[in-house]
């Protein structure tokens, strides 16, 4: 009987040890949310890229100056944040980099798989125009 | 033949012979037999005088029995599984490893484990007390083969893990990889089976005498 109590409060202690730090871990519902908002900012960069890289190949290799104007890939892009508002920005480095920027909430809890390029204290990421 | 077949067997034999049922009864509670075990066995043949005894229809098994052990087997194994998937989680998240690229620290995977042990840990406590009452009410129901079956069931995938843990931990021992982080996942899964272990050892004594 004694080592039936011991192991269901031993169980016990463990459950509520496991949930506390889990959540302290990931944090509240707020965060999950900064968390998807960030998630959907980098998937529109990601869109823009594409476009970006569309617009290049039918310029022959040549970046476009600007997200707007650029009648060879036509399509619905986001082109600013969806949640304030700011813009997203685009800025042409040299002949083939370039970036993209976003303001994400929690940029280091950015998935590392989807914030490889991504510099965090500015929010931008770095793009490479390959052929 | 099975405790409850030689009862049942008994009691029938016993009526044939033109014992009254309080002598049946006497007979049994003296071999051990707890009160509504023997009132069920009685109860089993209609009480009319008629030679040999005429059987009363009942259920089989008792499927609610069936229903309120599965339903704690199954509470108490999300329990166990879902308390080591998150203990490695955080595992990953705080013990730092350099040279294990696998160990990969998912969120969204912690915030699902989280939620079902907020589900079936509350559920696990709660069919066991409510199970446990009803075998202090009625200490025939120890002997339950429903009873029996999930105890050891859960005894035997408790020993498996606890016995792989201790493989798994040789293993990385011979080849160098019993990191801190190595280290903590197989103490967390050895502290769970561990625990399961101990709580449904003394269940299994505590019904020994029934085979």
């Amino acid at each position: 009987m004694q080592a039936e109590q011991l192991a269901k409060l031993g169980l016990g202690i463990a459950v509520v040890a496991a949930i506390i730090a889990g959540i302290a871990t990931v944090g509240g519902p707020a965060q999950g949310r900064m968390e998807k908002r960030d998630m959907a900012r980098m998937q529109d960069l990601r869109d823009l890229q594409s476009y970006v890289t569309c617009v290049a190949r039918a310029r022959d290799k040549t970046l476009p100056d600007s997200l707007d104007g650029n009648p060879e890939c036509p399509r619905d892009l986001t082109t600013e944040d969806p949640w304030d508002g700011t813009p997203y920005t685009y800025r042409k480095l040299d002949a083939i980099s370039y970036e993209l920027c976003a303001k994400f909430e929690l940029p280091e809890e950015l998935p590392s798989w989807q914030a490889q390029q991504l510099n965090k204290e500015t929010g931008c990421v770095r793009y490479q125009y390959h052929n | 033949m099975r405790p409850a077949d030689q009862l049942a067997t008994f009691v029938a034999e016993a009526l044939k012979a033109g014992r009254s049922r309080e002598e049946i009864s006497a007979a049994l509670t003296e071999a051990g037999w707890t009160g509504p075990e023997i009132r069920a066995a009685l109860h089993a043949w209609a009480d009319t005088g008629f030679v040999p005894p005429v059987p009363r229809p009942r259920p089989m098994v008792s499927a609610k029995e069936a229903f309120l052990y599965g339903l704690m087997f199954v509470a108490l194994a999300v329990t166990a599984v879902h308390l080591t998937i998150l203990g490695f989680e955080l595992a990953d998240r705080w013990i730092p490893d350099p040279a294990d690229n696998y160990g990969y620290y998912s969120r969204s995977t912690v915030r699902w484990s989280v939620s079902a042990l907020i589900v079936f840990f509350p559920l696990f406590l709660w069919l066991n007390s409510r199970i446990g009452k009803a075998v202090k009410h009625d200490e025939g129901k120890r002997r339950s083969a429903v009873r029996k079956w999930v105890t050891y069931l859960t005894l035997f995938f408790a020993a498996i893990t606890l016995l792989s843990d201790l493989i798994v931990v040789i293993h990385a021992f011979l080849s160098g990889d019993l990191t801190a982080r190595f280290f903590t996942k197989s103490a967390i899964v050895a502290v769970v089976a561990g625990l399961i272990f101990l709580y449904f050892r003394s269940e299994m004594k505590e019904g020994e005498d029934a085979g």
